[in-house]
């Protein structure tokens, strides 16, 4: 045999394939002979039978385990999913119908409100133009008597929302206490109410001040109820109203209470 | 064979539970993309949603508050009613309306008006204008000059800023 390295010749039989000249080993078979060795070494049955071993290897207990595994949690997931879309669903059909819970009180009924109850008790015409010629042509201010009971505590959940007044379709927001208070208390009408009135108190009794048309005559106050616990801004949960018949002031009152501080 | 099976077996679960889990999935998704914007989302993204609807109309005529209506066009009151199906307020009662008719001059919702004095500062500004809380209903109304032998046309109005536009019919009476 010729080393493939160095080219000398030698005895492979006696050098086991290995160059006395180099140390090189040199294979006697081809590639195909030493596949026809092997298969007259363990013969053709045995090598079939490894490589149906190694078949089974591949579809053995642990394939069968990550693909019931993978199942099961694919039914999982698909069920939880479907729920949730089904939820999301019957809330979007319930806004669609508008089911916002509108409930209605006569004045002076004390209904319950969140954690507390409250009271409507009258509207008066405070001013026009006449009074307070800074209002804005053909509006007046008004003033609505409210009072509540609540659990004393300062907590988020007792939270007023402020209240809407609406007039024939117009809805208008309440006057911020800070700018209500001091003609609420020179035309009878204190102390003002705001959000944080039943907060840390257990009742409150005041006013709320709104502007509205110079012709309305019947008004109708809109509390809305939220669920205050989710801190992201709350769940409305109901709006309470009531109707009322607006009071003009009498001729010749004497301006209400004032507060002499 | 046996082992054959199995495997065919292993593999149908695998595709079957990866299936599952997608679909899943996607509905997890569309499930809590759609849950905004209800009464009670409990989202601090509160937003109104109005759909405004066409009550009818009024012809005022050539004058309206002092101001002259344009040579061919007459004034006119158009009448809707608003209703707030989002979960926030919204802060005007009637969202902005975009008029169109057959031609482009058909309808017009601004003209001259006269100079007046400068007004003085209002007590309570900002509470004078309505608005319309989360789910009632408002009327309000609008004043447009209309070309005469015009009778109907187009108003568009965007539900809330995400919304796309929406026709109202206009059908003066």
């Amino acid at each position: 045999m010729r080393c493939y390295n160095c080219r000398k010749n030698f005895d492979y039989d006696k050098y086991y394939g290995i160059c006395p000249k180099c140390g090189s080993f040199n294979r006697r078979e081809t590639q195909e002979e030493q596949h026809e060795n092997l298969h007259e070494r363990f013969g053709d049955e045995k090598i079939f039978v490894r490589a149906e071993e190694r078949k089974q290897k591949s579809g053995g207990p642990g394939f069968i385990i990550i693909s019931v595994l993978v199942f099961i949690l694919g039914i999982a997931v698909l069920a939880s999913g479907a729920a949730v879309m089904l939820g999301s669903r019957e809330v979007s059909s319930s806004e669609a119908d508008h089911t916002l819970r509108l409930e209605a009180h006569e004045a002076g009924e004390s209904f319950a409100f969140q954690q507390a109850a409250l009271q409507v008790l009258e509207a008066k015409v405070l001013a026009d133009r006449d009074t307070l010629p800074g209002l804005e042509k053909g509006m007046k201010l008004v003033a609505v008597h409210v009072a509540g009971q609540g659990d004393g505590e300062f907590e988020d959940y007792n939270r007023i929302q402020e209240p809407y007044l609406e007039t024939d379709g117009a809805y208008r927001y309440a006057l911020s206490a800070h700018e209500f208070e001091p003609y609420g208390q020179m035309l009878g009408a204190r102390p003002a109410l705001d959000g944080w009135a039943l907060s840390g108190e257990t009742s409150c009794d005041g006013w709320y001040g709104f502007v509205v048309e110079e012709e309305a005559q019947q008004v109708r106050i809109w509390f809305d109820e939220y669920d205050w616990s989710d801190w992201d801004g709350g769940n409305l949960l109901a709006a309470h109203y009531v109707d009322l018949q607006l009071e003009e002031p009498e001729t010749g009152a004497e301006g209400g209470e004032t507060d002499a501080e | 064979m046996r082992s054959k099976a199995k495997t065919v077996l292993s593999c149908s679960f695998l595709i079957i539970g990866i299936l599952c889990l997608v679909l899943g999935l996607i509905f997890w998704i569309n499930g809590i993309s759609g849950d905004r914007g209800s009464f009670s989302s409990g989202t601090d993204q509160k937003e109104a949603y109005c759909v405004v609807e066409y009550l009818g109309s009024e012809q005022i005529g050539s004058s309206y508050e002092g101001a002259q209506a344009d040579e061919g066009y007459s004034f006119y009151e158009l009448r809707f009613s608003v209703k707030n199906e989002g979960d926030g307020e919204a802060y005007q009662e009637l969202p902005y309306l975009y008029y169109e008719g057959e031609n482009y001059d058909d309808v017009y919702d601004y003209w001259e008006t006269p100079e007046e004095p400068e007004e003085e500062e209002v007590l309570f500004a900002g509470y004078y204008e309505p608005c319309l809380p989360p789910g009632r209903t408002g009327t309000a109304s609008q004043v447009v000059q209309v070309k005469d032998g015009v009778s109907e046309f187009s108003a568009f109005y965007a539900p809330n800023y995400d919304s796309e536009d929406t026709v109202l019919r206009i059908v003066l009476s």
